[in-house]
């Protein structure tokens, strides 16, 4: 019996042959990193650009075991704690507000006609664009970074948690209700719960969105962070220590989201589309 | 407002309270005129339509005719343009404890179990702080139920892990658990396989009899609606102005009562001839356009004419 080509639209592609063909990629980019650095440090030996895995790792290592003499920390280990603090603190006020806001325009018509013209219009908006406007009325410190973070996420959760919450069936509000539930009821008590997954894969949408205003707030005016330290490195032409920080921060974008990921399975396996 | 217009009104807003909404009826529609579009497209027309305590009442029609918009206008999604609607006199105002539902869709919570829907009822009625806590009567009530419907085993899944009988199943306990006023049913077994919806069948009818709650059913299926109903009513599509002119817009030409309420019949009574020829009956007369338009008044309301078709015992009204 002929069986069906791998290249058609009903090909299966078994272990472990699905996971070498996800890995080709990712080993181009890194064999492609080390040729490219043999290649340059050929020509320059003292070179500061491409530098090899070799040299990153070991700037890794330097700035996560050994103390900076101005400020006594380990820098790895500080710029990571200040970074995912702002992204966390910044994020977690957005998720907050956008998941009342969304849920609440979704079943109170009268917040939807005030908000949804508006979040519509702002969600569209790139947020880089008013920096200096934040930057003036949020001062310098750490509020400025929460407030670029909360504003560069907030809109687009809103716009998504909303979209979801809309989706939900009214059937399942108006039975709702005849159960005994109050109209905020059907909000705090049903609704919110019912949409937990859906607002985990609002985040998780979000998530590139709040490294990116993280980082550039931290580029923008701080003493430290990843953001800084990779702006401060640019200067000094530290490319192993700018790579290895990258490393760093696409590491902890990829586990923040792994994370999300297996609650939102194993907590709400019902949320996958054959559970739906 | 000169004081002429006031006292008209205040008349009025003393009929709208008064007229035809004694307690005793659970549902009562009086004089009930729903339309859309500045009352360009008329969809119900003039329904009245008293449903006393314990009554089945199943009502079909043609599709289009109104029912979906009946049903959105009882539970209160909608008001109605003219009329009044009343659940044990009070006004219909929006959907509440007083009126439950059981829709073809189960409408069930997905991040609940089956044994939490089921008691989802008792503790929405609790207030905020006693939430979690549900009276052992309640707990004992649902567990007598799960047990008739035979899903004692199927407390822990989740509503993915339930066929679509076992979600209908519990979506019926948990409408039931509410203790609603009146329970109302949008076709809830349209989208089971046969076998299904007869096992559904004969599970409302069993919960009818052990709780006497009264039942407004939907369903385009007269079949079904003549075997399950103590009572069943017709709704055409269209009516006959005062000009004698065919329009646009439900109304009840057929009321009749089929059992004494509680009297359960035999699943062999379904294709009974004379059950049959009542169907062909309440076809010709009341859903046959030509019939429609040719006669003044469609109006079955024959308490009898359903014993003179079957000549069945059970049918005493």
């Amino acid at each position: 019996m002929r069986k069906k080509s791998i290249f058609g639209l009903y090909g299966h592609i078994k272990q472990p042959w699905n996971f070498l063909l996800g890995v080709i990629p990712i080993a181009f980019l890194f064999i492609g990193f080390q040729v490219l650095s043999w290649n340059y440090l050929a020509d320059n030996p003292d070179g500061k650009l491409f530098r090899g895995w070799e040299n990153v790792f070991a700037a890794l290592h330097r700035m996560a075991t050994v103390k900076d003499v101005m400020s006594g920390e380990y820098l790895l280990w500080s710029d990571m704690f200040v970074t995912l603090k702002r992204l966390l603190v910044g994020l977690g006020l957005a998720v907050f507000s956008a998941a009342l806001l969304g849920v609440h325009m979704a079943f109170f018509p009268w917040i939807r006609a005030i908000f949804l013209p508006f979040i519509r219009l702002v969600s569209n908006l790139p947020v880089i664009i008013v920096i200096s406007i934040v930057l003036l009325l949020a001062g310098t410190g750490e509020f400025f970074k929460v407030a670029m973070v909360f504003l560069g996420t907030v809109f687009l959760l809103s716009r998504d948690i909303f979209r979801s919450a809309d989706a939900v069936s009214r059937q399942r509000v108006t039975k709702t209700l005849t159960l005994g539930a109050s109209p905020l009821g059907v909000i705090y008590r049903v609704m919110l719960p019912r949409l937990a997954p859906d607002i985990i894969a609002a985040i998780r949408l979000a998530l590139p969105g709040a490294w990116i205003y993280a980082l550039v707030s931290e580029m923008t005016i701080s003493t430290d962070g990843l953001g800084y330290r990779v702006a401060v490195m640019r200067r000094h032409m530290e490319m192993d220590v700018i790579i290895g920080y990258v490393l760093v921060v696409s590491l902890l974008a990829i586990l923040i989201d792994f994370v999300l990921k297996t609650i939102s399975e194993k907590r709400y396996p019902w949320h996958n589309p054959e559970g739906k | 407002m000169t004081t002429t217009d006031k006292l008209e009104k205040l008349i009025d807003d003393l009929d709208q309270k008064t007229v035809g909404s004694p307690r005793e009826y659970v549902l009562h529609l009086l004089d009930v005129h729903k339309s859309y579009d500045d009352g360009r497209v008329q969809v119900l027309h003039d329904l009245d339509l008293k449903i006393t305590e314990g009554e089945f009442v199943t009502l079909v029609g043609p599709s289009g005719c109104g029912k979906s918009t009946l049903l959105r206008a009882v539970l209160g999604e909608e008001d109605v343009t003219e009329g009044t609607a009343t659940i044990r006199g009070s006004a219909i105002k929006t959907p509440d404890v007083t009126r439950g539902i059981v829709y073809q869709d189960h409408s069930l919570f997905p991040h609940l179990t089956a044994w939490q829907n089921v008691m989802m009822g008792p503790k929405l009625q609790q207030s905020w702080w006693k939430f979690k806590k549900v009276s052992e009567a309640d707990k004992q009530l649902a567990r007598e139920y799960l047990e008739r419907a035979g899903m004692s085993e199927h407390l822990d899944k989740k509503p993915y892990e339930l066929s679509g009988g076992q979600k209908q199943r519990i979506a019926i306990i948990q409408a039931l658990m509410a203790k609603p006023e009146i329970l109302l049913m949008d076709e809830p077994f349209s989208a089971l396989d046969e076998t299904t919806r007869e096992d559904m069948q004969l599970l409302l009818l069993e919960l009818y009899e052990q709780t006497g709650m009264t039942i407004l059913f939907i369903t385009h299926d007269l079949t079904e609606a003549l075997y399950l109903g103590t009572r069943n009513i017709a709704l055409s599509q269209y009516y006959v102005d005062g000009r004698g002119d065919e329009t646009k817009g439900a109304r009840i030409v057929s009321d009749i009562r089929l059992r004494e309420i509680g009297t359960a019949i035999s699943p062999s009574e379904k294709s009974s001839p004379k059950l049959h020829a009542l169907k062909d009956k309440i076809r010709a007369e009341a859903f046959d356009p030509d019939h429609i338009r040719h006669a003044k008044d469609f109006t079955l309301t024959h308490p009898d004419s359903f014993q003179t078709l079957t000549e069945r015992e059970a049918a005493v009204v």
